[in-house]
């Protein structure tokens, strides 16, 4: 399988050309991209997951293509030898155990991060006093939608 | 795993983080007091909607780094809850092994399932019962160990939540020492920082055991509370009460458990005031509870919720199992056949229960054998069984409703030997039954009517013709109220006749249900003097029906009619139809009605004489003729269903009298010492026991429960639909495996795991293990012989091992339990269920721990930033972290389709 990783993927995808070699090529590039996506949440280096984007999804979309194709023509990738079912197998369940931890952590730090603001969010609705006074003499705050922009200067 | 439970698994641990989530955010606006914690003077413009407001950013922040501080509590308690279940959880997989491996549950149950084959292939084989007598009890151990196992689980959750009280009190009492310091800083001046931190680890650690709130007093002490608000530390001294279960059986046998309360102490330490309940002393299914996270809050789950729902789960398969091996087991016998059954379900003689069905009970001999029959004239045959017809049998509310003491009643009638009997034609036994409970009633009417026997090879009818009572002192007091099967007399409306012929069409209100042509009927002598020319005694008395056309049968008299047509009768004639009793057959002649007369004129007699005239016709056509006096004592009590000896006959009947005094068979009630309860005159008291069946000596008792079925009684309120048990089942006579519960509600679901073993005479006796059933006797060569009714056993006979064996693919009902729908099922399929609930149930909570860890760092790492929260990263954060989710969401859908696709194409 030390071959895969290096494999050059291609560009497009055309119906004769893809092997199996190409999928578990791909699914393996994903799978380190994905593990290191889950590097970066663990040591809180977003900016670094950010510049994994554009890899993820050049990759997820690749996939995409393969996907289709296959659907379309089951017999694609011609025939299967035991021993590359048998990597494929190990492939998909290694997958498996990457995306799920990165989705756990994703999708944790997303969580996370979107308490966070709603907290700020709150502290700053809680403290706008931007309301008019009535006939009565109270005041009424406006229950508006808030456009947020901070401009913090310590 | 597949993917999709995978992520599934990580998602539902996600969700239960956001709903604690959410709990945080609502309580957000509260967890902050003006006067605390004014570290920062910087100030910074904040715009929104484009206008600077003048909000202050360091204000923000402090709230928002406290809002962590509250999260990485709040996430403490969360991991901690986690922590715990999955450790638990961890425990259960060890209990239960690994799925295919020698010893694992299916593994013990297939191997259960090819010993009762092999027993099925050799039944009379030592060595097979012992097999299955091994493995059977493998099985019963395997289930009964880990449904201890998780019992013990629940007992040491319990202990451990006691401990965990334990280090929730140390910290409670730690802060309020912390707040009365911080209090004497503050009054001197004095820096409260050591103190500070002091108390973030008193609070971390008292929120890893409960889930808290927190909140601050006017002089910078905390307000600790429960999630719900019932005060842990505040300016009283509290602590937290609890004392664990002292034994396992508190959770085996589901009683109540000790609350957990929160009380306030005086300076000595005494209990003031109330207590706060935090936790309910109930039964594990009644119990509520205001802790929700924390290490108690996950041992309280698991004690109360988690570890339940698996051994129902486990009970539902050892239950199904159980009672699905013990109603075949109850249809059939060992072979050689037993002494004698005693039942496990305990039972009171005056329950009452709707019945159906037949059950036969025999006795044979050691060999499986019949027995000699009671009178000499059948010394050609043996003693036939009890076919007992539970729809009809009678305790005073109808048919098909009787007490257990009618049940006894009716098997110890049959066993016990009469001191006569009356044969008449093809009729071996014509012996009066007592419809009426005592002597004399109050309105002095005595119901009866006849249990026939029927041993030839034809079919017979049988009727009453004449009915005459004399007192003790030979005086007629005949007053008949109901002549004879009054319910199925039809009157006669018209006599139809045709001119030169003897033939006449009767006309009938009523055709009874199951006249027949070829059926013999009793006409009664008309009003009329004649019809059209036939007299009336050529229109009385026995015909044979030709011909039934709707409400018309026709027949044949000895007259010669002189003209057509149709004449009416005044006061009609009765058409007496024939009460039938099939070859090989015994019936009550209550089918077709019962027979009531007066007693009143002689209300003191000691006892009467009735005398009734009867005619059977024989299978072969030919009629038997006999006037039977059966003598019926007054003042007795207990009398329904008591059969009565002739004491005279006359013309064709011949009375025969017993060779033996000796009942062959007892049934009785005895308590858990095998002694007989109290009987009053007779009968049972209302006083538990359990069934004993016990032949007499050299002799053997074989049950076949046929269609038999305990229906519960629909006059309870609410209705009980009863068990649909087998008449062995129900009493538990022949169970392989032991009840869970010997009361009068039998097994239950509950606890069948546990108490799930093999019946302890079968464990000492694999012998007894039922493979066979009695089969009907083989039947003579010659065709002139008599017919053989009587039932035996047979050597080599595998059909009830053969139906146990058959479980292994039968597709049994198991109800919905725990997490697990109904299902209709092999019992192996259910473990198979059973497991992987269990499996999926650690599964999910491994992923609910590892998430809850990770939302932990992510909220500890946050808060213990040296910047505290940075509100420009977060909000820039926002949408690296979205792209990430819905890209790795992406990554998934393809993912997950493709793989399919794949291993289809490339056949995997």
């Amino acid at each position: 399988m030390d071959r895969l990783p290096n494999r050059e993927l291609p560009k497009t995808v055309a119906a004769e050309k893809i092997t199996i070699d190409d999928v578990l090529a791909t699914t393996i590039k994903l799978k380190q991209i994905l593990a290191r996506e889950t590097d970066s949440l663990r040591q809180m280096k977003v900016k670094e997951l950010g510049t994994l984007q554009h890899e993820k999804e050049r990759l997820t979309k690749l996939l995409e293509s393969y996907q289709a194709l296959i659907k379309k023509n089951p017999n694609a990738l011609g025939e299967i030898d035991d021993a590359t079912r048998e990597e494929l197998e190990i492939e998909m369940e290694e997958f498996t155990q990457v995306v799920e931890d990165n989705y756990r952590r994703v999708a944790v730090a997303r969580a996370v991060n979107q308490r966070i603001v709603q907290a700020i969010l709150d502290v700053v609705t809680e403290q706008q006093h931007a309301g008019t006074y009535t006939k009565q003499g109270v005041s009424a705050a406006p229950n508006m939608a808030l456009s947020f922009n901070l401009n913090q200067k310590a | 795993m597949s993917l999709n439970l995978a992520l599934n698994n990580a998602l539902s641990g996600l969700r239960l983080n956001q709903t604690a989530m959410s709990v945080l955010s609502q309580n957000l606006a509260n967890v902050n007091t003006d006067g605390y914690s004014r570290q920062f003077i910087a100030q910074s413009a904040v715009y929104l909607a484009g206008i600077g407001n003048g909000v202050k950013i360091e204000s923000i922040l402090r709230r928002v780094d406290n809002y962590l501080l509250r999260s990485v509590q709040s996430q403490g308690s969360e991991l901690e809850r986690s922590a715990v279940i999955s450790d638990y959880h961890s425990r259960v997989q060890t209990l239960i092994g690994q799925p295919g491996t020698g010893n694992s549950l299916d593994s013990t149950m297939t191997n259960f399932f090819n010993i009762l084959q092999q027993l099925a292939d050799a039944p009379d084989s030592s060595a097979s019962r012992l097999g299955v007598l091994s493995s059977a009890t493998a099985l019963a151990n395997q289930i009964s160990d880990l449904a201890a196992g998780m019992e013990d689980l629940r007992f040491q959750a319990d202990r451990d939540m006691q401990a965990a009280v334990d280090v929730a009190n140390q910290q409670i009492a730690r802060l309020f020492e912390i707040n009365a310091a911080i209090s004497n800083a503050a009054v001197s001046n004095q820096s409260t920082a050591g103190l500070l931190d002091e108390r973030d680890a008193a609070l971390r650690d008292l929120a890893e055991q409960l889930d808290i709130a927190v909140t601050y007093n006017q002089y910078g002490g905390v307000i600790v509370t429960t999630g719900n608000g019932v005060a842990l530390v505040d300016d009283v001294p509290r602590q937290i009460r609890y004392r664990a279960a002292n034994s396992l059986d508190v959770f085996v046998s589901d009683r109540n458990m000790s609350e957990m309360t929160v009380v306030g102490l005086d300076e000595n330490g005494v209990q003031i005031g109330d207590p706060a309940i935090l936790v309910t002393g109930d039964t594990s299914s009644e119990v509520s509870s205001v802790i929700t996270s924390g290490k108690i809050g996950g041992l309280l789950q698991l004690r109360d919720d988690i570890m339940p729902l698996m051994l129902i789960e486990l009970d539902n398969l050892a239950a199904g199992l159980r009672d699905a091996v013990n109603a075949i087991h109850n249809e059939g016998t060992a072979y050689p056949p037993l002494n004698s059954y005693t039942g496990t379900r305990a039972v009171s003689a005056t329950s009452e229960f709707d019945w159906s069905g037949d059950v036969r009970i025999a006795v044979l001999t050691a060999d499986g054998e019949p027995v000699p029959a009671f009178f000499d004239d059948e010394d050609y045959t043996g003693l036939r069984p009890l076919l007992m017809n539970l729809s009809t049998l009678n305790s005073g509310n109808g048919d098909g409703t009787a007490t257990i003491q009618t049940i006894i009643d009716e098997i110890n009638n049959h066993f016990r030997p009469a001191p006569a009997k009356v044969v008449l034609g093809d009729l071996n036994d014509i012996r009066l039954a007592s419809d009426t409970k005592n002597l004399p009633t109050a309105d002095g009417i005595f119901a009866f009517d006849f249990e026939l026997e029927n041993i030839s090879d034809g079919d017979t009818q049988f009727f009453i013709t004449g009915i005459e009572v004399l007192d003790d002192t030979a005086a007629d007091i005949t007053d008949v109220v109901e002549p004879a099967f009054a319910v199925d007399l039809a009157a006669v409306t018209t006599y139809s006749t045709t001119d030169g012929s003897g033939e006449v069409g009767v006309r009938l209100s009523d055709v009874p249900s199951g006249l027949a042509v070829g059926d013999r009927i009793y006409l009664g002598a008309p009003s009329i003097a004649d019809a059209n020319g036939i007299d009336a005694a050529d229109l009385t008395g026995f015909f044979t029906v030709e011909a039934i056309d709707g409400d018309t049968i026709t027949i044949t008299t000895g007259g010669t009619a002189n003209a057509d047509g149709g004449v009416s009768d005044a006061t009609p004639a009765t058409m007496q139809p024939p009460m039938k009793v099939e070859a090989g057959t015994t019936a009550r002649s209550k089918e077709n009605g019962i027979m009531e007369i007066d007693l009143s004129a002689s209300a003191a007699s000691d006892y009467y004489d009735i005398t009734i005239t009867v005619v059977v016709v024989n299978g072969d056509g030919s009629v038997s003729n006999s006037e039977i006096t059966y003598r019926v004592d007054n003042n007795e009590t207990n009398l329904l269903n008591d059969r009565y000896a002739a004491t005279a006959v006359t013309n064709d009947a011949t009375r025969e009298l017993t060779n033996t005094s000796n009942p062959v068979l007892r049934a009785l009630l005895v308590d858990a010492d095998g002694r007989e309860i109290t009987k009053v005159n007779g009968k049972y008291i209302s006083e538990d026991g359990y069934l004993k069946l016990i032949a007499a000596d050299g002799y053997s008792v074989v049950i076949d429960s046929l269609d038999s079925s305990q229906d519960g009684n629909d006059e309870d309120t609410p209705p009980d639909a009863g068990t649909g048990r087998g008449f062995s089942h129900y009493f538990e006579l022949n169970n392989f495996f032991a009840s869970n519960e010997p009361s009068l509600t039998g097994d239950t679901v509950k606890g069948s795991a546990y108490y799930m073993r093999i019946e302890d005479r079968i464990m000492d006796d694999p012998n007894l293990i039922a493979t066979s059933k009695m089969t009907l006797s083989r039947q003579p060569t010659d065709s002139d012989e008599p017919p053989q009714y009587t039932y035996e056993l047979f050597s080599g006979d595998n059909r009830v091992a053969s139906a146990l064996a058959a479980l292994r693919n039968a597709e049994l009902t198991f109800a919905a339990a725990g997490d697990l729908p109904s299902a209709g099922v092999s019992p192996n399929v259910y473990a198979s269920y059973v497991l992987a609930s269990f499996s999926s149930l650690a599964q999910t909570s491994e992923e609910q721990f590892s998430t809850a860890t990770t939302f932990y760092e992510e909220f500890k790492a946050q808060s213990d930033a040296v910047s505290g929260v940075n509100i420009d990263e977060e909000l820039a954060n926002t949408v690296i972290f979205q792209n990430a989710y819905s890209a790795t969401a992406r990554v998934i859908t393809v993912i997950n389709q493709m793989f399919g696709d794949l291993m289809n194409s490339v056949g995997g």
